[in-house]
């Protein structure tokens, strides 16, 4: 192999990575669905057992419902949690969810103000469809960098 | 100095398995059927190049049900993102050394890329 073979190579590899970053493109309806989901945990605390318990249980069986239909459209599925520029966005979404999260929860149990998960729900919820946002965001401008940037 | 030149992987150094390599480390997996489009191959070459890729311990075949319809999904290993890293290494270096540092020393970098490269078995 030569060099213009080598680059040849990366260049079908990066074209690859391109045309993955195309697919990945997911409707405004689709971050809203997330931000939704994100906001429905939260929200789903303000209800007494064993409400709140079927309300979570319903958002996890969500979750694998919304990673078949994506399968369902492109045929693949990219994981938040995969190595990578989308890494830190993922882990900056579940601080920013988790912080508001358990300040709901904890001003329900410890100052008896029923609704503050709810409140927590509404401030979750542009904040996911944001994150879920700036994470394709992240995915596809990895991918169309190619693979000179790649994390193993 | 051949010690620090990335090797090419002899599996995934051929072109389709290259571009297989490239779609399943983009994605956490995907299916058959995807690859197959993606990448412009028909079953039988796709399977081919994925018993190769399987037999190595890059790749994972799994089948799950999806639309009341047995689908295969595959899904590249540790392993074999290493490899595809490693590999994407080679190429770049072999790029490398020929656009930034032509000359005598280059040339020798080049023929040590050149011998590290594997039988393509196609």
């Amino acid at each position: 192999m030569d060099s213009a073979e080598a680059l040849r190579a990366l260049e079908q590899t990066e074209a690859m990575r391109r045309e993955v970053a195309q697919r990945t493109e997911c409707p405004p309806r689709w971050h809203i669905a997330f931000g939704l989901l994100l906001a429905t945990i939260a929200a789903g605390q303000a209800t007494p057992l064993p409400y709140n318990v079927c309300i979570e249980v319903f958002c996890i069986i969500a979750v694998a419902v919304f990673a078949r239909a994506q399968r369902r459209r492109i045929g693949f599925f990219v994981n938040g949690w995969r190595q990578g520029r989308t890494l830190p966005v993922t882990f900056a979404l579940l601080a920013y969810f988790m912080l508001i999260y358990w300040a709901g929860l904890w001003l329900k149990f410890n100052t008896h103000i029923w609704w503050a998960p709810l409140a927590a729900a509404i401030l979750i919820f542009p904040g996911a469809v944001y994150g879920s946002y700036a994470r394709q965001r992240a995915f596809r401008a990895e991918m169309s960098e190619g693979p000179r940037t790649m994390a193993p | 100095m051949s010690a620090d030149i990335p090797k090419f992987d002899p599996v995934i150094h051929a072109p389709a398995r290259l571009q297989i390599a490239a779609l399943l480390c983009a994605v956490w997996d995907a299916e058959f059927a995807t690859v197959r489009d993606t990448v412009g191959v028909s079953d039988s070459v796709l399977s081919k190049h994925l018993k190769q890729m399987e037999d190595a311990g890059y790749v994972r075949l799994s089948k799950a049900s999806l639309d009341g319809r047995v689908r295969t999904r595959l899904s590249m290993t540790k392993v074999g993102r290493r490899a595809f890293a490693a590999h994407i290494k080679a190429l770049q270096a072999l790029v490398s050394i020929a656009e930034h540092a032509p000359g005598p020393a280059s040339l020798d970098a080049q023929s040590d890329l050149a011998a590290a490269e594997p039988e393509t078995v196609l």
